[in-house]
């Protein structure tokens, strides 16, 4: 019994060990076809990581997107998103190759981001390349660019409007995790 | 053993998913709904919507003649009354708007639309609420009339638009309603009536709707035989949104549309068909 509860206590204790956090996380999606450039970015993706076992998670309010028009706004998240349904974009996964690599400050450490990215309510196995290294303060700042395929994500575009959208979004999220610092 | 093994992993996801949640309502409020309607009017009266800063609207609307035309008069396509107007978002809650018609009196209307109160997507706000003040100036006297003194070609609206987006296809919106008028058409009308509106929209698809619209006045009028009914069906492609109508009166200006009367459904032939085209252009915003 007395192991059990031990166990439990390291369960709990490790799910909650170190972990660091952004509240401005930096994400943007962007593409250019002869006919039109579409370019939206948000600037309050939270997220957390934690440096000891990789887990990392990331989410979005799909609202935040802001664009360089209304309307084009309000088509996103009315059209095409979805927002009202499905409000809010994230990422549950983790960082491999941490185990191999210290993260020391200045020092850029090429990894893979594994796990599941959920975009308009459609969960995705992705394995997307990333680059970490720590800032002097003890910041870790993480960095992605990688292709979001439209129609991978069930986000119907009308054969109409086909010329005005590249099948494939190019995103770059830019995050600065700290500490958490306990109250 | 493994039970309680497990719901401490339940648990601790649980607690992690919670954290998440709370960690991105701070960072990134739920801010106010969007779209409740998809264009600044219903079908014959004005939506609680208002076109966002920098957004200038450009918009066509027709009212064919009634069915009673026949197929000689193609229905009442033959014949048509035109509205254009501009209206133009100066800031998120401000709109002002501009618009002529061919409708009796050949009225030239200035409109001003201003949101009170929006609704908010975590429904501490539970409605949205928009005033809005028309002022029609008829540039056509009626006729076998000379020379009717300046303040006798006026008319006003007053609306405050309470409206709830209930889900994200369904909205719900109540109008009460004052018009003033000039000159009024009975020796027993009232220059000043007061009514309600209700309107509704439904969405089918993410770009297609269908609308409905009903206005009733209740004082000032000689009869009250009908509300003011619009049906529509509204398309939206990108920069554009069409809105098909099917209305019992072939008014456009809303003072004319609730006081002038329509039919009801036992005289069709009476109704017609109407479209309003929208067309939005961003100054950016």
């Amino acid at each position: 019994m007395k192991r059990i509860v031990l166990l439990g206590i390291l369960t709990a204790s490790l799910s909650m060990a170190a972990p660091h956090i952004s509240k401005n996380g930096w994400v943007e999606f962007f593409s250019k076809t002869p006919m039109e450039t579409i370019q939206a970015t948000t600037s309050t993706a939270v997220s957390k990581f934690d440096p000891e076992t990789g887990n990392l998670s990331i989410r979005m309010r799909n609202t935040t997107f802001v664009f360089p028009n209304k309307l084009m706004q309000e088509h996103f998240n009315e059209n095409y998103m979805e927002s009202e349904k499905y409000p809010v974009s994230s990422f549950d996964g983790t960082v491999k190759g941490l185990d191999n690599v210290s993260l020391e400050a200045g020092k850029k450490v090429q990894v893979v981001v594994e796990g599941t990215l959920d975009i308009h309510g459609v969960k995705k196995h992705r394995a997307i390349p990333a680059t970490l290294w720590k800032l002097p303060d003890g910041t870790i700042h993480g960095e992605s660019v990688f292709p979001v395929k439209m129609a991978e994500h069930d986000i119907k575009i009308p054969s109409l409007l086909t010329k005005k959208f590249t099948e494939e979004m190019r995103v770059t999220t830019k995050f600065d995790w700290k500490p958490e610092v306990k109250k | 053993m493994k039970r309680s093994i497990l719901f401490l992993t339940a648990a601790a996801t649980f607690c992690h998913a919670q954290d998440m949640d709370s960690l991105l309502a701070q960072a990134a409020p739920a801010g106010p709904v969007e779209a409740t309607f998809k264009s600044i009017r219903v079908v014959e009266s004005h939506s609680v919507e208002t076109s966002g800063k920098g957004v200038l609207n450009f918009v066509v609307s027709h009212r064919f003649g009634s069915f009673g035309n026949g197929p000689d008069g193609g229905f009442g396509l033959d014949m048509a009354n035109t509205r254009l107007g501009l209206d133009y978002g100066l800031t998120d809650r401000l709109d002002l708007g501009l618009e002529r018609s061919n409708n009796e009196g050949k009225p030239v209307d200035l409109w001003g639309k201003f949101r009170l109160l929006r609704q908010s997507s975590d429904n501490s706000m539970p409605v949205s609420v928009t005033w809005l003040s028309v002022g029609y100036l008829n540039t056509q006297d009626p006729e076998g009339v000379t020379s009717l003194p300046f303040s006798d070609k006026l008319s006003s609206l007053h609306q405050l638009i309470v409206a709830r987006k209930f889900t994200e296809k369904l909205s719900l919106q109540v109008s009460p309603t004052l018009v003033q008028r000039s000159l009024v058409e009975y020796s027993d009308e009232k220059k000043v009536s007061l009514g309600t509106g209700i309107a509704g929209r439904y969405k089918l698809t993410s770009r297609q709707a269908l609308s409905l619209d009903v206005t009733q006045m209740f004082t000032g009028l000689h009869s009250y035989d009908a509300p003011a009914i619009g049906l529509g069906w509204d398309i939206e492609t990108g920069g554009h949104v069409f809105q098909l109508n099917l209305v019992n009166s072939g008014w456009l200006s809303e003072d004319r549309v609730y006081t002038r009367g329509g039919q009801g459904l036992d005289h069709f032939s009476t109704w017609c068909l109407g479209f309003h085209i929208t067309r939005a252009f961003d100054f950016g915003g």
